[in-house]
């Protein structure tokens, strides 16, 4: 037993040495250990940076920066730099510096051999908590596939504990809460109508680019996409629209979810010619336009530590890719090993040296700036005179509603004399006659001039628009990653700093995940060719079983596994393993297509079942299954803070159908490039063309959203500096105060009471409920809502009136609530 | 007016603590009463607490350690010499490639019992010296605005996470449920000398995020006020009759989806809503304070009027009940001109701060209110002038300087009348009883009864707290 031998030795030794080598020890060094050191590094108290000094073996094994000292070797002994101040980022002890003759005792102990009786090791070091790789359920292969259809798995589990299932839904909420889990937007009237078959309005609904809109933002909530950069500066991302618009069309055209990983993570990468591999096509503009997904982030431009940056950047993207496709945080192991997953510091640092090899962001402008990585995308000559030829028509346009502009502002000039005339005409008019000709006179003056204003205003915004459309088309640019020209291998940073280098790792893959599926890298690549390859395979157990879990979520409320973002051990167990595992096979046999998915999904019974079930709740349903997790009767929840305001748009009659394009205000074109001062202030406005878009289209600060639209960010909008599938939903008074008191809502209820103001009061409160809550009034409810409207006309006019009728509707629970 | 809509404040806090606030997953929720799950409830912490809440004074921008607080006659002696310091690679900052040292335009006397050295541009602060500790060894980690200010209130510089008063608020809740837990005024929020992240919850439940009043600079002696707190459009009576039947809507539709939690929690942040908006806008007035105290803090004369004016709503929320209170004084980014400019920074806020400390101690609230003053760091000793070599000493000023500046606490526990750390002779480095960022939010939590250590949330698999992985609370200035 060599080990037990070198032990014996160790102790042979230890035995040798006099008691006198250890009087210098005694005397000096544990003092000034105990005093100085043993607080923050001893068993007793606290065992900072892992480094223990109350015992020899603890400064022989060291700490995260490696062996305390070397015996003999002052100069090289971490300890002696730690304590003289030499070094920025090791300064020991921290608060201040020990006097000079105190580090000359340790100098010269060490010089000596550090000589140190304290043998038996007090300290101790923390048992890894984490969960073997094979007991981990979601790092298994999926089991065999079953045959069994989704009801059977939920109804056998019901059955299990004796309950049953709701009775299915009635038609017209179903029809609504397909809409609103599709699309996002109540249906209206006619679809409510429909005497469709569902399987038809699943597909039509499928089919429809609302569908898109609804989706790709839960995709963003996993990117934290912002149409701004910068932490501390709110710096306009002018293309990030881009990647959006990828995602939006990626779901409405059903791209294959393999491909679209392998897009968002290498579709920069012309795939490089192998032994029977012919070489790849170029990549197109939509395959680098994906890459957004690593390059967009709320990165801190700002600031001198340029290489911590660069680190921190990777620590997202790794952090990114492990959260959206995995399920798993490995974001843990960049300081330590995972204390929860079987996920290695040197499996973090193999996906690191990846992204290390990645260029994200651009180095330095003026000095402490950097700015996201921008790349040309590819255009034809052809598309090339095309882009020419439309920027000459922009210019054109702008000029002429330039001329049009001043030229009303000329007029307003020259009526405001007139009217100014007038006026003192007026005030000493010389008979009635005069003086009535005169008044006449004054009111067409004023009618001209308001309608010269609007002119002057309509078409300031048309060039101000129309400049925006050019700015956005003079570049043809994407934020999106490159390689490095020299990949390589990334070293382990101690306790996430990237100015402490510990051991080099190869680039590859968390060892324990899919480990048949490696996929060899090849010379010159950073490695997310492969990287792509490895999570967008059938072998990989997590990828699949996330992303159908992901789709199970948003579809009933809650996933079959609710973590729906840790799979790791300290995430939750599927409620219903088989059939989480079934849906992962079926969808790679399908192709990897999450329509057909969400098709498969909305045509069960268990997704139709009504949010009621009374004989549940009598079984004591409430009790045995509190949190719905065998799916006795449909989730409710509270919509989400877009399906909220895009919903009151479109009741209301106001939501514009425009879709895509650039989301940024145009006010300070100065503004738009990183690198000098110009940011967005509050001030900054929303381009008017947005206003009543989807809100998905709208542009999204960091800093919490534009003042105009700030209304959603009472309803749980996510942190878009935070990755997140799944967002909390709460009810605090700040909503309330928003429902009942907000600009937007108002609007929206102005505009939905003059919408029906033609039709007769009790026709007109069966179209606002029908528009709104997709089901007519109850008699008694038109009462109750004729009283009301009564009620109010007491101190408010027609109008008013039935404005803050709407108003109600739209802030019931009903309105708020998909059920 | 007031529409009593609970019988009783016990009652009302019942109700109140009801809705309040619930994640739809929280696996909890169903077996325990919404009482008990309430984020906002008050709420002991982890030991005794000292202090009952923390009015936070940010001085945006970084004042002069070397003109306030940190008295350094080795560098007055030097001025105009060049600097010792190694230029930190770093910092890139223009104007201060000569790093020449630049001393204090003002002069310091000793005051109070414990001849506690302070600038004469603070008159009234020197005359309650003796009840402010003074750390002159703060040090942080990064020297541009933005991150700074960040790490200031969240810990960090690199994430996004929860303010210091999120945390404060998870921790302890709020003793008055009609009001949010943390309020801040006249936050900065946009540009790169504020963010709504100052005061944002990231990840902790929203009702702990800080509410931002707006308090405009002018016309002097304007009330507060919250957007979206009222519709001023129509009368009271009429949105009570509005929500009532929204309430009724929403009471039927309760029935009818087997009292969903969800819905009943909306319900009942409709009612605290309303509560709200008919008692808050009382509490950002000032009309029924005297003359006196409006005196007291400044308020009506020219410079100290917008800090007057915090400091005295500062002082309502406190005894209002509210956990959490940031006050907020800009412009102490003093690249230039300083020797012009700093005097009006300081006549800002020197009487409100004094007039505040005073106020607090005479109803009884001092010992139990935690003030905390600081910059996200501090100026370099040495000149920056920014006109190179063209202006003459008014135009200079100095550069950032996170490597040693001044922090003042007050109250809530904290040992009045004494200096604790030191930087170098120049006023550049902490080298003396350093105290971090980190330690000072350590030190913070310690006060209100809250173990920095402990304060933790789950978040991305991992435990986060305010103080990361840092942090030790500075004994020394506890009393």
């Amino acid at each position: 037993m060599p080990r037990v031998f070198t032990l014996a030795c160790w102790f042979v030794l230890s035995f040798t040495m006099q008691a006198a080598d250890f009087r210098f020890f005694e005397q000096e060094v544990r003092p000034l250990l105990v005093e100085h050191c043993y607080a923050c590094h001893s068993a007793g108290e606290k065992i900072k940076g892992g480094l223990a000094l109350d015992s020899k073996p603890g400064w022989q094994k060291g700490g995260d920066s490696g062996p305390a000292l070397v015996p003999g070797n002052p100069d090289g002994s971490l300890l002696i730099k730690a304590v003289s101040h030499t070094d920025k980022d090791l300064q020991m002890p921290p608060k201040e510096k020990l006097p000079a003759n105190k580090i000359e005792i340790l100098r010269q102990w060490i010089a000596q051999g550090a000589p140190d009786p304290r043998n038996v090791s007090e300290s101790r070091r923390e048992e890894s908590t984490a969960i073997a790789a094979n007991d981990l359920w979601s790092f298994q292969p999926l089991a065999k596939v079953s045959t069994n259809s989704i009801d059977r798995f939920i109804a056998g589990k019901l059955s299990d504990a004796a309950l049953t299932p709701a009775k299915p839904a009635r038609r017209a909420t179903l029809i609504r809460r397909l809409h609103l889990d599709l699309t996002g937007l109540p249906p209206t009237p006619e679809d409510l109508r429909s005497t469709n078959s569902l399987e038809v309005i699943v597909d039509q609904l499928l089919a429809s680019d609302a569908f898109g809109d609804r989706w790709a933002r839960h995709w963003l909530d996993l990117t934290a996409y912002a149409d701004t950069m910068g932490i501390g500066r709110s710096i306009p991302a002018t293309e990030a629209w881009r990647y959006r618009d990828y995602v939006i069309n990626a779901f409405n055209s059903d791209k294959p979810f393999n491909d679209f990983i392998r897009q968002q993570i290498s579709g920069d990468i012309k795939i490089p010619s192998a032994p029977g591999i012919p070489e790849g096509p170029d990549p197109t503009a939509e395959d680098i336009i994906a890459t957004g997904f690593l390059a967009i982030g709320p990165w801190e431009l700002v600031g001198g530590d340029k290489e911590q940056l660069r680190m921190d950047v990777v620590d997202r993207q790794v952090n990114r890719i492990g959260k959206a496709f995995l399920g798993m945080t490995f974001e843990c192991a960049r300081c330590h090993d995972h204390k929860f997953d079987p996920v290695s510091q040197k499996d973090y640092y193999a996906m690191a040296g990846i992204l290390r090899s990645t260029i994200t962001l651009n180095g330095r402008i003026n000095g402490v700036f950097s700015d996201i990585n921008q790349t040309h995308l590819p255009e034809t000559p052809e598309e090339l005179i095309a882009r020419a030829e439309r920027i000459k028509q922009y210019n054109n346009a702008v000029a002429k509603a330039n001329a049009t502009r001043k030229r009303a502002l000329k007029q307003i000039e020259e009526l405001k004399k007139k009217i100014a005339a007038t006026k003192k005409q007026i005030a000493e008019p010389a008979t009635a006659e005069d003086k009535s000709d005169l008044e006449k006179q004054l009111a067409q003056l004023e009618a001209d001039q308001a309608k010269a204003n609007q002119k002057s205003k309509r078409q300031g915004e048309l060039a101000a628009a129309l400049k925006h459309i050019r700015h956005s088309r003079t570049k043809y640019l994407a934020y999106a990653v490159r390689d490095t020209w020299e990949p390589e291998d990334a070293r382990i940073n101690i306790r996430g700093s990237a100015h402490q280098l510990g051991d080099l790792v190869h680039r590859g893959f968390p060892a324990d995940i899919a480990p048949t599926n490696k996929p060899a890298f090849t010379r010159g690549g950073s490695g997310r060719i492969q990287l792509a390859q490895w999570i967008a395979d059938k072998r990989n157990p997590l990828t699949a079983r996330v992303w159908v879990n992901r789709v199970w979520h948003h579809l009933f409320g809650a996933g079959l596994v609710r973590t729906v973002d840790n799979f790791g051990g300290t995430g939750e167990k599927p409620s219903h393993p088989g059939l989480l595992d079934r849906l992962a096979a079926e969808f790679m046999k399908n192709g990897w297509s999450t329509k057909k998915l969400i098709r498969q999904i909305a045509l069960t019974r268990t997704w139709q079942q009504a949010s009621v079930n009374p004989a549940a709740i009598k079984a004591g349903a409430k009790d045995t299954d509190p949190e719905n997790r065998l799916l006795w009767r449909a989730n409710r929840h509270r919509l989400e803070a877009e399906v909220i305001r895009d919903s009151m748009l479109f009741v209301s009659g106001q939501l514009d159908s425009g879709r895509g394009g650039p989301s940024l205000p145009f006010e300070e074109p100065g503004a738009f490039r990183a690198g000098n001062t110009g940011q967005f202030h509050d001030a900054a406005r929303m381009a008017p063309h947005l206003k009543h878009r989807r809100t998905i289209y709208l542009p999204q600060k960091r800093k919490g959203p534009f003042t105009e639209i700030d209304f959603i960010s009472a309803f749980d909008l996510p942190d878009n500096n935070h990755e997140t599938g799944r967002r909390t939903i709460t009810a605090v008074p700040t909503q309330a105060l928003y429902l009942a008191n907000s600009k937007f809502i108002q609007n929206c209820a102005d505009a939905l009471a003059k919408r029906f103001a033609e039709l007769p009061r009790g026709k007109r409160i069966n179209a606002i409920y029908l528009h709104a809550l997709s089901r007519a009034p109850h008699t008694d409810e038109t009462k109750q809502a004729v009283d009301f409207v009564e009620q109010l006309r007491q101190t408010l006019d027609e109008q008013k009136a039935w404005s803050r009728f709407c108003q109600s509707i739209l802030m019931s629970n009903e309105f708020l609530f998909r059920s | 007016m007031n529409v009593s809509l609970f019988n009783s404040r016990r009652q009302f806090l019942k109700q109140a603590s009801c809705g309040i606030g619930y994640t739809a997953l929280a696996a909890a929720l169903q077996q325990q009463s919404f009482a008990a799950k309430s984020p906002l409830k008050p709420r002991s912490g982890h030991h005794p607490a000292k202090a009952k809440r923390v009015i936070f004074m940010f001085m945006q921008g970084g004042p002069s350690q070397m003109e306030s607080f940190d008295y350094k006659p080795r560098l007055n002696a030097d001025h105009g010499k060049p600097s010792p310091f190694e230029r930190e690679l770093k910092i890139e900052q223009p104007g201060v490639a000569q790093m020449r040292l630049f001393g204090s335009g003002w002069d310091f006397a000793q005051h109070g019992q414990a001849g506690t050295w302070v600038s004469e541009l603070f008159p009234h602060m020197a005359n309650c010296i003796d009840d402010i500790a003074v750390l002159n060894g703060m040090h942080t980690d990064n020297l541009a605005h933005a991150p700074a200010s960040l790490q200031l209130h969240t810990g960090f510089t690199n994430l996004v996470q929860p303010s210091m008063g999120a945390w404060t608020v998870y921790g302890l809740g709020t003793e008055n449920q009609n009001l949010p837990g943390y309020i801040t005024i006249a936050h900065p929020t946009s540009g790169d000398v504020g963010s709504p992240q100052h005061y944002g919850s990231a990840y902790l439940p929203a009702i702990t995020q800080g509410t931002n009043l707006d308090l405009p600079v002018n016309p002097q002696g304007t009330a507060a006020s919250l957007r979206n707190l009222q519709d001023t459009s129509i009368a009271a009576k009429v949105q009570r009759d509005q929500l009532d039947f929204v309430r009724r809507m929403n009471q039927r539709h309760l029935v009818a989806s087997e009292n969903d939690a969800q819905m009943e929690g909306m319900i009942q942040s409709f009612e605290l809503a309303f509560r709200m908006q008919t008692e808050a806008p009382d509490l950002f007035r000032f009309d029924n304070e005297s003359e006196a105290t409006k005196k007291l803090y400044g308020i009506g004369e020219f410079h100290p009027d917008h800090f007057g004016r915090q400091c005295l709503l500062a002082r309502r929320f406190a005894e209002a009940g509210v956990r959490f209170i940031e006050v907020n004084s800009r412009g102490w980014d003093h690249h230039g001109s300083i020797r012009k400019a700093l005097p009006r920074n300081a006549a800002a806020v020197d009487k409100p701060i004094a007039g505040l400390i005073k106020d607090l101690k005479a109803r009884g609230l001092f010992e139990e209110t935690l003030i905390v003053w600081t910059g996200e760091f501090g100026r370099t000793p040495y000149e920056q002038d920014l006109q190179n070599g063209k202006g003459n000493l008014n135009t200079y000023g100095r550069g950032h300087n996170p490597f040693g500046f001044t922090t003042l606490m007050a109250g809530g526990g904290i040992k009045g009348g004494i200096v604790h750390g030191q930087t170098d002779d120049y006023g550049y480095r902490a080298v003396k009883d350093k105290v971090h960022l980190h330690d000072l939010h350590a030190t913070i939590l310690h006060q209100l009864g809250l173990n920095h250590e402990r304060l933790t949330y789950r978040h991305a698999g991992r435990d986060f707290r305010l103080t990361d992985v840092y942090g030790e609370v500075v004994k020394s200035v506890l009393a």
